[in-house]
């Protein structure tokens, strides 16, 4: 009997620790809609030939229609918090450069990435998804805005952007555990007034190879992979 | 949560070493954590360690975990050897950067010990298997954002475990 009373109540625990959440909408709320591509996940060297398989980082933002920053929708962990594994040091700047330079916050080391002890407040972080993904806004008021939204793969190097690019050179994107290709840019504008419920992003260019500035490049002849990082990404409004 | 995971975990320990055969006392670390707890043998070659523990996600970067587990194993035996084969199963209480949540984990594991006197040391390696997808959400000026986050469970267990027989 007492053994009977311990095993229920150790089962009780463990069942109510999985309930799930669900995430629900309301009227008027935004479902920015992430649809990954076949290059979503790609192989980061480990050691001794061993590779794993990493989702892109990204970020997801709101402009004014004359590019100025309003807020982040998302970023993921190892952008807004230092996470990164094993960097020596690198912050990895030319990991989202077209975001870090549009939200405009210099840190103490003179980048514009947020650091371990001062991360990104001002918006939704969280871990990179391994697939198609959703993130729900609820916003304040009806406007008008650019969405934006900046991926990138580490070491997707290409018969451009390579390895051993000089350091300098326009291609060079950190040397051997740098950005490969550079990140890649998609806007749209929403105006929240209209009655329109659909907009999709669309691709408009790269971010700086080697993350030393925020312009943004329209030539996307020399992108060959990191086109398909992402199949769509999509905004709806519910 | 956690308050009501100690209570349990204690509860388990006074209750059962009233019908325990023999039992001990451990404490085990690994690339899973460092967890400390109780065992006991309801019957022969049926050995059930209770722990408690702060375990860790080295996959996930995820610290600060606190977990209640049961290892229920069958035992071989050959001289001062035994050979584990058994089940586990638990709770974790996981404390992200923003959030806290509870996984229910389970797996497999097996290995060796070896005993000398009232100690006994042991290796024990196996697989483990938990998921938890959860909401996450911030209030900012453009308004409130939510998505789902997914905590996926270290899959690899490997632990290092030494008892102290008590009974």
């Amino acid at each position: 009997m007492r053994k009977l009373l311990l095993i229920s109540v150790l089962l009780s625990a463990m069942v109510s620790s999985c309930s799930k959440d669900e995430i629900e909408f309301q009227n008027n709320d935004l479902k920015i809609k992430i649809i990954s591509g076949d290059n979503w996940l790609h192989d980061f060297p480990l050691f001794l030939g061993i590779n794993k398989k990493n989702p892109p980082q990204f970020a997801v933002w709101l402009t004014d229609l004359d590019t100025n920053y309003v807020g982040t929708i998302f970023c993921t962990h190892k952008i807004a918090r230092e996470g990164w594994i094993a960097n020596k040091g690198n912050r990895r700047k030319e990991a989202l450069p077209f975001w870090c330079h549009n939200r405009g916050v210099v840190y103490s080391d003179g980048l514009y990435l947020p650091t371990k002890s001062n991360p990104l407040v001002d918006g939704l972080t969280g871990a990179t998804p391994t697939g198609d993904y959703f993130i729900k806004v609820s916003p304040t008021q009806n406007s008008t805005y650019l969405i934006f939204a900046e991926f990138n793969h580490s070491v997707d190097f290409n018969s451009y952007y390579k390895e051993n690019s000089p350091q300098g050179s326009f291609y060079f994107s950190g040397g051997g555990e740098g950005s490969g290709q550079p990140a890649l840019v998609y806007c749209a504008r929403i105006d929240l007034n209209l009655a329109r419920d659909y907009w999709e992003l669309q691709l408009i260019g790269h971010s700086s190879p080697d993350g030393s500035n925020g312009n943004l490049y329209a030539n996307l002849n020399e992108i060959t992979s990191a086109k398909n990082i992402v199949s769509k990404v999509i905004v709806e409004r519910k | 949560m956690k308050r009501i995971s100690i209570i349990i975990s204690i509860l388990l320990l006074f209750a059962t070493s009233t019908f325990a055969q023999n039992s001990s006392v451990f404490t085990r670390a690994g690339i899973s954590g460092f967890q400390f707890g109780y065992s006991f043998e309801p019957i022969s070659r049926v050995n059930v360690p209770v722990s408690i523990g702060i375990s860790s996600n080295f996959i996930e970067k995820k610290y600060n975990d606190f977990s209640v587990e049961v290892w229920p194993s069958y035992q071989l035996q050959r001289k001062h050897f035994r050979f584990p084969l058994g089940l586990m199963a638990g709770v974790k209480w996981v404390k992200t950067y923003d959030y806290s949540y509870a996984v229910f984990n389970y797996g497999l594991y097996s290995g060796v010990s070896y005993s000398f006197g009232r100690n006994e040391i042991g290796l024990n390696a196996g697989v483990k298997f938990g998921k938890r997808r959860y909401i996450i959400e911030k209030q900012t000026s453009i308004g409130d954002i939510s998505a789902y986050e997914t905590y996926k469970e270290n899959p690899l267990l490997l632990m290092i475990t030494y008892s102290f027989k008590i009974k």
